[in-house]
């Protein structure tokens, strides 16, 4: 039956395509989880091909283990030096030998180099990684790329970047039916009592047993989208510090903190700029979704706050000149603006608008930039290390959107601005994780963070400077000791917040988890600076040749791949070939929603694919072959039709929007017949019970309706507490201001109104 | 440059200024003719050369690979003279490089075909002259 499915798919040039399936294991210990992935290949042609596959990887994976099984045998990985073994590689090829390798492109996104596949020859890759859990501050978020999207590349990049890295950053996508999918199973330890389990992205089966959560992907799904989990406990996670021995007898220290950041009393005014992505590729539901961010973030501001909201493509336009006070003008004005916003402006120049923004000049007031983008870029490298000059006074809090957004641009941005970034799939809910982020940018965040480890110092620590905590993120510190171990920490956050932890020895104590995760993380801070370094010095220069050297032995001494190292496996035939190998590239599926590609397909069809910039087409290169594939039909089967789009918003949603919406930048509502409405009394019903209030008659109307709306809020939507908390923040201090106060809920909202009133007319006379 | 012609994949790369991988790419799409030999012995020439550089050169001036494969498959060469100079540009695009106080280098994008690292290696070598010139006056 499989047998007749695949007979007709084909790649772009006519040939069967060799990958057939690709199946990933999640195993969730601790505070880490272990992910196997295996891509099974087989090949059908008459003379032997050398498949080539670009896949994803999440950016924090330490991938530490590369098997072939082929003919019943398991053979082996290592890690070498990245230039050597593709000389390894290519002289097995010519002699006929069969040859495994696997690069790292960026830190998440792989390509592996299948050689000498023969006629009728199957292999299956088994690459597998260890990663630290995503820990929230109620639960914990697994996000599992499957895809690499089609990305933009600057002009300059273009002329200058190495072919084979463009080859392999840019696989051909397709629409329509692939050979292959993928199957995922997971098994996860769970420290605390379950209390909701969300999958925005695929359907999923799972159940509970001992304590552990184990769950299958219902069937083979598409590679078009990230598969997202979430996993709410009702417990929160207390600090920790765990300790594994390395085989050398070195000691490794992980530190994990997720300390709830109090309110500051006196709070400083900010300066709030949204950069906002209106490329091609943002087109359609990630546009929804960016200016629905938008709404939510603005009405997050304060009054005395500034801000502006600056749209970019290939060129870019800022709402005002320059930042303006937030106050009811600047906000409907602004509002507006987002009303307009879509994937309409051409390619994706982030560089041009983030410089224009953080090159201004540098105000009283902390700036903070939330850049709401899918990240579809291939200069991340510059993008990272203008990101790091301004570290000193200007925060990054990037929001991945869309299905498959680029998490190392998104990720790293926040970690060398010290901000924070967040990430939201399409299916899931953008309220709370927009509220969570706007506590974030608008609370002080713990600064300086300070460990100390009993008087002893590690040989290496990641990361080596601590970011500022932020309410709501966790914070992990990996060390190493070779001689002593230290038997107390001591981490001291701001000014005030200290905690002291004992070492907790793990049960399987020589478990290399631990000692991964921390090589792992030492040479992402390395690659980073390499990237950063590159663009501004010679490479030849000191810096990088020492950067490099260290990268290359940590990689090799934890067998760990990097930029600078590839796995191979090579399998030794005694046979020579009668004919060389013939190329094939290994489509990918389009990125779900990339673009509005599903809705506005036959549209665009003989227009310019959005996301590309406007140059002469021959530039483009191989990306022009990619799209050729887009000529097969479209057919997308209809079991997955109905993840396709979001359905239309229930009555009580669109009630919650339109409050949400209708609150002031001043903190209160205006009196309109639909608030009076919702809460059963009439407009003037309203007015006149607020009537005593010794104020004028506009405030007066504002009293009664913030009352009204803050009850809603607290009575009807009381589930929704984490989308609005912030916005009854504001208008309770704006209550306050007028000397209200507010009494507990009660279930009469008439007698709950008068009782608020009376504080009011009571302190007023 | 080095006496010998025989390149090893390596050394051929650091040549082109490309990578190793852009060699065996090269090779797989047929834009370049296969290395001579199998496996140690696997070797490449000056013509493996003159091919990436024309490749290279090509690219340069907007020319797709896509576009090369099919000349490639229809002429089995790829020859840079038979390029037709590119439709003059309303304004020239130019490359200024400061070798000394006031000696300036100055590429004619649309006429050199050079790329950036060949306009640099030239431009260290036209410093170096002019150094050993200042040196002697």
């Amino acid at each position: 039956m499989e047998e007749v499915v695949m007979a007709g798919l084909q790649n772009a040039e006519g040939a069967p395509v060799p990958l057939r399936a690709v199946a990933i294991h999640v195993v969730g210990r601790g505070p880490a989880c272990r992910v196997t992935v295996a891509q099974k290949y087989r090949h059908e042609e008459p003379r032997p091909v050398e498949a080539v596959y670009t896949f994803p990887l999440p950016e924090e994976a330490a991938v530490c283990g590369f098997q072939v099984e082929l003919d019943g045998r398991v053979l082996t990985g290592r890690v070498e030096d990245r230039d050597k073994c593709v000389e390894i590689y290519d002289q097995a090829l010519s002699q006929g030998h069969g040859a495994f390798l696997v690069d790292q492109d960026r830190p998440n996104v792989f390509t592996a180099y299948v050689g000498n596949l023969r006629s009728g020859e199957e292999v299956v890759l088994r690459l597998s990684y260890t990663a630290l859990l995503n820990w929230l501050p109620d639960g914990l978020e697994l996000i599992i790329p499957t895809v690499v999207s089609p990305r933009y590349f600057p002009p300059e990049q273009l002329r200058d970047i190495d072919p084979a890295e463009l080859f392999h950053l840019t696989p051909p996508a397709v629409l329509g039916p692939l050979p292959y999918g993928f199957t995922l199973t997971l098994d996860l330890e769970l420290p605390g009592r379950l209390a909701g389990v969300e999958c925005p992205s695929h359907p999923l089966r799972w159940e509970l047993t001992d304590g552990r959560m184990k769950g299958a992907l219902t069937g083979e799904a598409r590679m078009d989208q990230d598969f997202v989990l979430k996993v709410t406990l009702d417990q929160s996670r207390e600090p920790f510090c765990l300790a594994a021995r390395e085989a050398d007898g070195a000691t490794v220290l992980l530190v994990g903190l997720n300390p709830e950041v109090p309110h500051s009393a006196a709070k400083k005014p900010l300066e709030v700029i949204f950069l906002v992505d209106c490329s091609g590729s943002m087109a359609g539901e990630s546009a929804a979704q960016a200016r629905n961010a938008l709404e939510l973030g603005l009405r997050a501001l304060r009054q005395g706050d500034t801000f502006n909201i600056v749209a970019f493509g290939d060129y870019w336009q800022g709402l005002f000149e320059e930042p303006q006070l937030f106050h009811q003008a600047t906000l409907e004005k602004a509002s507006g603006f987002v009303q307009t916003l879509d994937g309409h402006m051409g390619g994706t120049e982030i560089l041009a608008p983030l410089k224009a923004v953080l090159h201004r000049s540098v105000s009283s007031r902390p700036r903070k930039v939330i850049l709401l983008t899918d990240g579809e870029v291939a200069n991340e490298a510059e993008i990272i290390s203008l990101a790091q000059e301004h570290r000193s006074h200007c925060a990054l809090y990037p929001v991945g959107l869309g299905r498959g957004p680029n998490a190392h641009l998104i990720r790293t941005l926040a970690r060398v601005s010290g901000g924070a970034a967040a990430f939201v799939h399409p299916q899931a809910r953008l309220e709370p994780v927009m509220v969570a982020l706007m506590e974030k940018v608008t609370r002080p965040a713990l600064n300086p963070v300070e460990i100390r480890w009993d008087g002893l110092t590690p040989d290496l620590q990641a990361p080596a400077l601590l970011p500022p905590l932020h309410h709501g993120e966790h914070l992990l510190v990996l060390a190493r000791f070779s001689g002593k171990a230290p038997r107390k920490v001591k981490l001291k956050a701001g000014n005030s917040r200290v905690w002291e932890l004992e070492p907790t020895v793990l049960e399987n104590g020589e478990d290399q988890t631990l000692p991964l995760l921390l090589a792992r993380e030492a040479l992402r801070e390395r690659e980073d600076r390499l990237l950063a370094c590159r663009w501004r010095w010679q490479p030849d220069s000191r810096v990088v040749k020492e950067l490099k050297r260290e990268i290359v032995e940590l990689s090799t001494r934890y067998g760990l791949l990097s930029s600078l190292t590839s796995f191979l496996v090579v399998d030794e035939r005694a046979e020579a070939p009668a004919e060389a190998a013939v190329l094939r590239r290994i489509p990918v599926a389009l990125t779900r929603g990339w673009g509005g590609m599903e809705q506005g397909l036959l549209f665009r069809w003989h227009r310019t694919i959005p996301g590309m910039p406007s140059l002469p087409s021959a530039r483009f290169e191989d990306l022009e072959a990619h799209f050729l594939c887009l000529k097969t039909p479209v057919s997308t089967p209809p079991a997955r039709h109905r993840f396709y789009m979001r359905l239309e918003p229930d009555p009580e949603e669109q009630d919650f929007r339109r409050l949400i919406r209708e609150q002031a930048a001043g903190g209160w509502w205006s009196l309109t017949p639909w608030l009076a409405q919702q809460v059963g009394m009439e407009m003037a019903e309203l007015e006149e019970a607020a009537g005593k209030l010794p104020f004028f008659r506009t405030t007066t109307r504002r009293v009664a309706a913030t009352l009204a709306a803050l009850y809603l809020l607290k009575t009807r939507f009381l589930n929704r507490e984490e989308e609005w908390r912030l916005s009854a923040a504001k208008a309770e201090a704006w209550l306050e201001s007028k000397n209200l106060i507010l009494p507990p809920p009660s279930p009469d909202f008439q007698a709950w109104l008068e009782q608020a009133l009376a504080t009011g007319v009571w302190v007023g006379q | 440059m080095k006496e010998k012609n025989t390149y090893s994949i390596g050394e051929l790369a650091e040549l082109a200024k490309v990578s190793r991988r852009t060699v065996r790419f090269y090779v797989a799409l047929g834009l370049i003719s296969p290395p001579l030999g199998r496996g140690r012995g696997r070797h490449y020439t000056d013509q493996h050369l003159q091919e990436i550089l024309t490749i290279r050169r090509l690219q340069a001036r907007g020319v797709s690979l896509a576009e090369l494969q099919v000349r490639r498959q229809q002429q089995g060469r790829l020859a840079w003279m038979a390029e037709p100079p590119p439709a003059p540009l309303p304004a020239r695009m130019v490359t200024r490089i400061t070798l000394d106080e006031g000696v300036v280098l100055e590429f004619a994008h649309d006429l050199t075909g050079l790329t950036p690292g060949e306009m640099l290696e030239l431009a260290r070598r036209c410093q170096e002259v002019v150094k050993n010139e200042k040196g002697r006056t």
